[in-house]
């Protein structure tokens, strides 16, 4: 992999973003659209965990916000991976980074586990994803402030 | 002297500056905890005050009542606030003269104030209309989610305009 960092490193995209204003317009971009994926999550996560919004039947409370976790997620994986780009050979030594990548994985499992749960074991299952969530994201948002400390 | 300045003086001479110095340079983490802490506190206040300008758009929340968005949300959203404010207030003891003589910092905080006055005025008058919201509504609505993510982007290049934009 050294090889293919090193390549990607050499390229004029990977020079113009790390020498320019381009990387800290991806990082502004990509913590303002983490902030706004996880504020639409927190209000789900915390409705399915039974703790705040419980005026409203589950259906109800995901209505017209999971489009905006999802478009906001998306933004932040592309702006994170423009950022990645700029020096990927120190990134991929980045023990904070690993971190945040191996939560990410469990972030995608816990919502896979979450839908096949979900249709035999009804609320228990979704408090058990919440509270999985929103510890895997405060781990996520940890490892990215790590991230750049040890870079 | 601007009053920032002579502010950053009077931070700069105290013995809190040494403290916030002290533990920021020597308790193992802390730097990035606080930041944690502090991006945290803005996904709360987004939750709490952007959230419910998107239903005032009618882009979010479509089978969620205005007026009980607001009463939930709002206190999460102060509190949040509050972690905000200790969070940042160390770093710019720690380092007055780079935080408050930075250009960022005075924008930032006019973003703040401006969305805070926006979010208070828009939930005074759209609590007593909804569930119907009027165009101005929904404009005033659409300048507070600009101004919210103004905060978030002019704190994120607080850290950068010192080596962007330097003289020479």
């Amino acid at each position: 992999m050294d090889g293919l960092w090193q390549t990607i490193e050499a390229s004029d995209l990977a020079f113009q973003i790390g020498s320019t204003w381009i990387f800290p317009l991806l990082e502004s971009v990509h913590v303002a659209s983490l902030v706004l994926m996880l504020g639409f999550l927190l209000m789900v996560d915390l409705r399915l965990l039974g703790v705040a919004g419980l005026a409203y039947e589950r259906p109800a409370m995901t209505a017209g916000m999971l489009p905006w976790v999802w478009m906001a997620f998306v933004i932040a994986l592309i702006t994170g991976l423009g950022m990645f780009v700029s020096r990927p050979s120190a990134y991929a030594v980045n023990p904070a980074f690993l971190v945040k990548l191996a939560l990410l994985v469990l972030v995608g499992a816990n919502l896979i586990v979450y839908r096949i749960l979900d249709r035999f074991r009804g609320p228990l299952s979704g408090r058990l994803a919440a509270a999985s969530s929103l510890l895997l994201w405060i781990g996520i948002v940890m490892a990215g402030r790590w991230t750049g400390h040890l870079s | 002297m601007s009053v920032l300045g002579t502010l950053a003086g009077i931070i700069a001479d105290s013995p809190l500056r040494d403290a916030a110095v002290h533990a920021l340079g020597n308790v193992p983490g802390l730097p990035p905890l606080l930041q944690s802490l502090h991006i945290l506190s803005i996904v709360v206040v987004i939750c709490a005050f952007v959230v419910p300008q998107f239903k005032v758009m009618g882009i979010a929340a479509h089978r969620q009542l205005y007026p009980e968005m607001l009463d939930r949300l709002t206190p999460w959203g102060c509190w949040a606030l509050v972690v905000l404010l200790l969070t940042g207030t160390v770093f710019i003891i720690a380092r007055p003269y780079r935080y408050l003589g930075n250009p960022l910092v005075g924008i930032k905080f006019g973003f703040l104030a401006g969305a805070l006055l926006l979010t208070w005025l828009l939930a005074r008058r759209a609590r007593q209309s909804a569930p119907l919201f009027t165009t101005a509504q929904r404009t005033v609505a659409l300048l507070t989610v600009l101004s919210w993510f103004g905060v978030v982007f002019s704190a994120r290049w607080i850290a950068y305009v010192d080596y962007l934009f330097w003289e020479g």
